[in-house]
């Protein structure tokens, strides 16, 4: 791990100084990490396009109040922590009268919560051989892909240090170890965790793309035809969703600069904007979850919150500064695939299936990112929707789902369990054309 | 401790004797081929919102990344962000050791590097209004000043503006080296001035943006060519005020019109992205047994789609990630597929030549085929007289006076590029617009941005003129494995597209 003792020397020292580089408060964080990752393309492991790959890299982010007022903020790295003193005087000519100047966190206790696994470490530093391992499960249990297979295999550990001039000074060791495969371009599964993947972990996502791949793979126009249908989102679909649409909504500093599909006043006024039973939660404090954490980069504490409950809206994703701009406490930032759904309904997702007429199956889109989010309109084309018809799947075809998100949360909406990932699929009723 | 001049001068990588001679020994020693990768990127940033000042930072970064094949083709990749000789070397080893501890699990192999021949060049874009030269108190002054006039508007605008004006000044660098003594080195300096509006009214939002880029900080010193960037910004102003009431459109097929940004857009998600060649074996509707489908004609003969490094432009890429030169690719010439954006890797194994496609975003990443500047190209266009008026009423009434189209017909302007995305397998791709015009009985409304959704090949088919001068300096970042790079491209200032049942515009 790299030492940042001169880092916290140099910084006590400008705070001695008596000329225009007086520091009147900083807050400095690094993570150091150390990765090995192997590919695997078109069936092949570790070719030129996914080789075995090693990476160490060190960066994180300083912020420093100087004593007329003014803040600098920066990237650091390698290079900044190697010329210390030299880099952090050039940051005083970006100095600048900040409005919002952020409350550094306090010194805390750290939460017993499970993020480090000697064994990935173990992967990342000696013994590169269990990548390759997992690697050669995907070639005999994928027999289902018919022309070609893509994936990767990776581990990683990292110590991330916050310290600042309010005493906080603490360091974390975490690891995690992933996994991901496409195939035929047409579906992939994959899984995060904190801890080694078991082969259980591996196998079971595995198995569960054996036995859905052969639905991609026959077209049919054997359709509902085009109008308001039960649309099934896979997790990653429901993930990218909820990010795009109600994420991106929930953002601080999206909402104090009006940039946000709901205002400060709607958040103090715990406005009402979807179903009665919906629910969206954020919890990085279960152990071994890719998304758990002890303390994040800005030197806070886990902990688990609440952002919509029972349809209203609770708090937004509060950053240090729209802490600032809201006169409200910060609040963990979540990543869209660690969310938790909650629903009036929930159900097995196979089981759904079962019991639908009439439906389509969403495992990807193309075209969120374009999508306005501020609005909560989307018009996506779905290329390999899977159409279901007295609760089978008949096979896929091309279609395009085009409503409101807003409106689509707006009523009861069913969430869905599966083998496929921990997070949750959505059920929700919309308005869908087929070519 | 070496400590270079990074304040008194862009080039980071100069000096540095060791460098060449270190991958040389390498490579002697082991019998290993060896390239290194520095990249240095320095990135500083001004941000006003609503009239406050909301960012002014500045940030850096080095790091090294090196490649590794052995005689039988298995490689390896190792990066780190210290950039010193003792670390270049440690990185070596390191990387070596992983090679080697794979015990012969490695199933892909690829010897084409070895074959390469050696390639030197330096090439420097000076920048006279740098980072350095103009200093943030300017930058701060005249983004303000630029800000309050994009903030200043008439009562006939109704709603609350959300206002956001950004400058973002890059200076990046690479050096490549290889073993066998080769050795290239460039830097790509790139501004962007960008504004984003967001109106609400009526417990609603709609939200624009227009941005466009020049080699330094002249983007926002220049008037002449910042009063041509805010005629267009101010037209992605009022769209946004007047979206707020604007209904959508019909989803179903059209005639279509689109801008040079959306020709991008076109060109670089329907075609580019199919025409990458690590994808044509398996993943490519320009593929066909494992080979590019060269000689196939797509579409009419007054149809090209051409990518190539413009100097100067956002996506800069005047070498590979491997060190060697880019080439400019006629991907379709005169309406015959001609060529793959070929990276030494795939090149032979597709029946293309190498192109020197290969780019990264970051210095350990892995090398893949990317665009550059990739624009439309039709050829005999028809005239418009200035480029700076573009009105959707204009551009309505060139059509009906050119008989191009009839008062019955419905047609559709699409307007500003939101970014799109493409399966080039299935040859499905998607774009998104700001705003859409429709043109019908005499009229002109405004309506809601709609997905424009098509499969690659039909979509060719059916460009049928274009209208005005190219205009192919609109930029962006495109996603690809985890890696997002600087993409720029465009086409002529109107393309037609006629209707077609594989094309679709989303809406209600």
């Amino acid at each position: 791990m790299q030492s940042l003792d001169h880092v916290r020397k140099t910084l006590k020292d400008f705070q001695a100084r008596d000329d225009d580089y007086r520091i009147d408060q900083w807050q400095i964080s690094v993570t150091d990490s150390e990765t090995l990752s192997v590919g695997l393309k078109d069936k092949e492991v570790g070719g030129v396009y996914g080789p075995p790959s090693t990476r160490r890299v060190i960066g994180g982010n300083i912020y420093v109040v100087w004593s007329d007022g003014k803040v600098s903020k920066s990237t650091v790295n390698s290079l900044f922590l190697r010329h210390f003193e030299s880099r952090l005087k050039r940051l005083r000519r970006s100095a600048y009268r900040e409005e919002f100047v952020i409350d550094m966190p306090e010194d805390q206790e750290l939460p017993d919560i499970q993020i480090y696994d000697s064994a990935v470490n173990d992967i990342v530093t000696e013994d590169s051989r269990r990548c390759f391992d997992v690697l050669g499960r995907y070639k005999e249990e994928l027999s289902a892909a018919k022309e070609s297979f893509d994936g990767s295999v990776g581990a990683r550990h990292s110590y991330l240090t916050v310290i600042n001039s309010k005493g906080l000074d603490k360091t974390t060791r975490s690891t995690v170890n992933s996994f991901s495969v496409g195939a035929d371009s047409l579906f992939g599964a994959g899984y995060r965790s904190r801890r080694r993947l078991s082969d259980d972990d591996v196998l079971s996502r595995l198995h569960f793309l054996n036995e859905w791949l052969p639905h991609f793979q026959n077209l049919t126009e054997n359709h509902p035809g085009s109008g308001e249908h039960q649309v099934v989102l896979l997790p990653g679909t429901a993930a990218s969703f909820l990010g795009h649409f109600v994420l991106g909504n929930l953002n601080g500093e999206a909402v104090a600069n009006k940039n946000s599909a709901w205002s400060t006043s709607d958040f103090d006024g715990a406005k009402k904007v979807f179903s009665d039973d919906f629910s969206l939660k954020f919890d990085p404090t279960v152990d071994w979850m890719a998304r758990s954490y002890k303390m994040d980069a800005r030197g806070l504490v886990a902990e688990n919150v609440s952002y919509i409950e029972a349809g209203q809206l609770t708090r937004p994703i509060v950053s240090l500064k729209a802490a600032q701009q809201l006169s409200c406490v910060p609040s963990p930032v979540p990543s869209s695939g660690g969310l938790t759904i909650e629903s009036g309904a929930s159900a097995d997702l196979e089981q759904f299936i079962g019991e639908l007429d009439d439906g389509i199956v969403v495992p990807g889109v193309l075209g969120m990112h374009t999508q306005d989010s501020a609005r909560g309109n989307y018009s996506l084309s779905v290329p390999s929707a899977l159409v279901v018809k007295s609760g089978k799947i008949v096979g896929r075809c091309k279609a395009t789902m085009a409503g409101n998100f807003f409106d689509d949360l707006g009523k009861s909406v069913t969430t869905l369990n599966s083998k496929l990932d921990d997070m949750n699929g959505l059920v929700i009723k919309t308005k869908v054309s087929f070519s | 401790m070496e400590e270079r001049q990074t304040i008194m001068t862009n080039i980071h990588f100069d000096g540095m004797d060791w460098l060449g001679p270190c991958a040389q020994e390498f490579q002697d020693k082991n019998d290993i081929y060896t390239i290194i990768r520095l990249q240095y990127k320095r990135n500083g940033r001004v941000i006003y919102k609503n009239s406050r000042l909301d960012t002014v930072s500045e940030s850096e970064m080095e790091g090294v990344g090196v490649q590794l094949f052995t005689r039988d083709g298995e490689s390896v990749i190792g990066s780190s962000n210290e950039v010193t000789e003792d670390e270049v070397r440690a990185l070596l080893d390191r990387s070596l050791k992983v090679l080697r501890s794979s015990g012969g699990q490695i199933e892909g192999k690829n010897k084409e590097i070895w074959s390469v021949p050696k390639f030197n060049e330096r090439r420097i874009v000076e920048t006279p209004f740098s980072l350095d030269e103009v200093g943030f108190d300017t930058i701060k002054e005249k983004l303000l000043e630029h800000h309050k006039v994009m903030a200043t508007v008439d009562e006939s605008y109704e709603g609350d503006l959300s206002l956001t004006s950004f400058v973002a000044c890059i200076e990046e660098e690479w050096r490549i080296v290889r073993g066998d003594g080769s050795s290239v080195h460039w830097n790509v300096p790139r501004c962007m001035l960008f504004d984003s509006f967001t109106v609400r009214r009526g417990g609603g939002a709609s939200a624009t943006r227009a941005n466009y880029h020049e080699r330094d900080l002249r983007v926002l010193l220049d008037p002449k060519h910042l009063e041509e960037y805010r005629a267009s910004a101010y037209r992605f102003r009022r769209m946004a005020y007047d979206l707020r009431g604007a209904p959508r459109i019909k989803g179903g097929q059209y005639k279509i019109v689109i801008d040079p940004a959306l020709a991008k857009g076109l060109a670089h998600e329907a075609f580019g992205h199919a025409a990458e060649s690590d994808a044509i074996r398996f993943h490519s509707i320009l593929g066909e047994n494992e080979k590019f489908r060269a000689g196939l004609p797509v579409c009419d003969e007054k149809i090209s789609i051409v990518d190539s490094s413009v100097e100067g432009d956002w996506a800069y890429a005047p070498f590979s990630s491997n060190g060697l030169p880019r080439e400019s690719v006629s991907i379709i010439d005169k309406g015959v597929l001609k060529a793959s954006l070929a990276d030494v890797y795939s090149a032979r194994e597709i029946g293309c030549g190498i192109t020197g496609a290969s780019r990264l975003e970051s210095y350990g990443d892995v090398p893949i085929p990317r665009m550059s500047n990739i624009r439309l190209e039709i050829s005999d266009p028809l005239p418009w007289d200035n480029p700076n008026d573009r009105a959707p009423e204009k551009l309505h009434r060139y059509l009906k006076d050119r008989e191009l189209i009839n008062s019955d017909e419905e047609v559709l302007y699409l307007s500003g590029y939101r970014g799109g995305q493409v399966n080039p397998k299935l040859g499905d791709y998607v774009f998104n617009c700001q705003a859409i015009y429709k043109f019908h009985g005499g009229e002109t409304t405004l309506h809601q941005p709609g997905l424009f959704s098509g499969k690659v090949l039909e979509t060719l088919e059916s460009i049928k003129l274009g209208i005005g001068p190219n205009s192919i300096h609109h930029s962006g970042t495109c996603g690809k494995a985890g890696q997002g790079v600087p993409s720029s491209g465009g086409g002529p200032l109107f393309t037609m597209i006629d209707k077609h049942p594989a094309i679709h515009i989303g809406g209600k």
